[in-house]
């Protein structure tokens, strides 16, 4: 099996197959991270087509300093960031009514219809959170949770110390908890030996 | 030692990430014993995270997707022959931008040397060192002296 560096070096030389075959490789990932970005499947499709058609259209650009999957995700990650800019702009996401608690109803669901209704308005909810918050937050929070990379594989993809990563990874979660409203009375004091 | 919450806090992803060392990790174990609102605390950023990663294992890959993208990559960049032939260009052109840039820049240097070197001369002309002309040498009033003929050699 070729390795990434093998066939983009491949493409260059003008084999159109070497990349169909990186494009293979990688689209299920970073479907599934730009999904965690913008919370839409149909979307996320279009967002990583994007991105695939940009790493081609870039290729010759790439230097080498980081690997080609960390490139293709960084690509993918800042076409997603453009998306949700774009999204915030048209207004199709309004923080105001994001003051539900989906996650109690997310948490209780059952396979009926209504429980289906709940867990997509969660989905909503959860997608404008995402949208509204701060993008290192935002994109360490999905690289772990929707690409499951560990804290210093996240470092090295996004060229960030390990303690930023920690950092974010955390932040990002307290944010989102504060984003979709507080479901539980928030702590009170020290909670020490209770 | 009891150690309060807010030293545990920063703590909480890193511990649900497994990415606390050994010994973190058992103390936080050990507090979480002791501390419900430190559990229930953690217990919902567990959920939170069930949330997040909806779907997460169920994306296979999807053997339409590269057809899709060849297609829009025809759409976009034409057939195959003339993307061949634009990144044939951008591939073989890119060396020769930077060489340019590089004699461009060299040349640059060298003409700033060689002004360099000018006003160097110019100054050591005024210190009287400098090599000057045989019609340069008769203006100046020292060696004019030098070249007036000895005493007797006149024809």
């Amino acid at each position: 099996v070729d390795s990434d560096d093998q066939l983009l070096s491949q493409f260059l030389a003008g084999d159109e197959r070497a990349f169909e075959t990186l494009v293979g490789r990688y689209e299920a990932p970073i479907r599934k991270l730009v999904y965690g970005l913008v919370r839409d499947w149909a979307l996320a499709e279009d967002v990583a087509q994007d991105a695939f058609l940009r790493a081609y259209q870039k290729a010759s650009t790439f230097r080498g300093r980081s690997s080609v999957k960390a490139w293709l995700y960084r690509i993918a990650i800042n076409r997603a960031r453009d998306e949700l800019r774009q999204i915030r702009r048209k207004g199709e996401i309004s923080l105001e009514s994001a003051e539900i608690g989906g996650l109690e109803r997310y948490e209780s669901r059952t396979a009926s219809a209504e429980a289906l209704a709940a867990a997509r308005e969660l989905e909503r909810h959860v997608a404008m959170a995402l949208s509204e918050m701060r993008e290192e937050y935002r994109t360490a929070l999905m690289l772990r949770e929707m690409e499951g990379l560990t804290y210093r594989e996240i470092a090295e993809l996004l060229e960030w110390p390990l303690g930023t990563v920690q950092i974010r990874v955390h932040r990002g979660r307290l944010e989102l908890r504060s984003r979709l409203g507080q479901l539980r009375a928030p702590r009170e004091g020290t909670k020490e030996g209770k | 030692v009891k150690m309060s919450c807010e030293r545990w806090e920063p703590l909480y992803s890193a511990f649900l990430d497994r990415e606390l060392p050994a010994t973190d990790r058992e103390a936080l174990r050990e507090h979480l014993t002791t501390c419900s609102a430190c559990r229930e605390e953690l217990q919902f950023l567990q959920s939170l995270s069930q949330v997040l990663s909806v779907g997460r294992d169920s994306v296979e890959p999807d053997p339409g997707f590269v057809a899709r993208f060849c297609a829009r990559r025809e759409e976009e960049f034409g057939s195959a022959g003339h993307r061949f032939f634009w990144r044939w260009l951008s591939v073989r052109l890119a060396p020769l931008a930077v060489a340019a840039i590089l004699v461009a820049i060299a040349a640059v240097w060298f003409s700033e040397s060689e002004e360099a070197l000018t006003e160097l001369e110019a100054r050591e002309l005024g210190n009287g060192f400098s090599v000057i002309s045989e019609g340069a040498a008769l203006q100046d009033p020292v060696l004019s002296i030098a070249l007036e003929p000895f005493p007797g050699t006149e024809p």
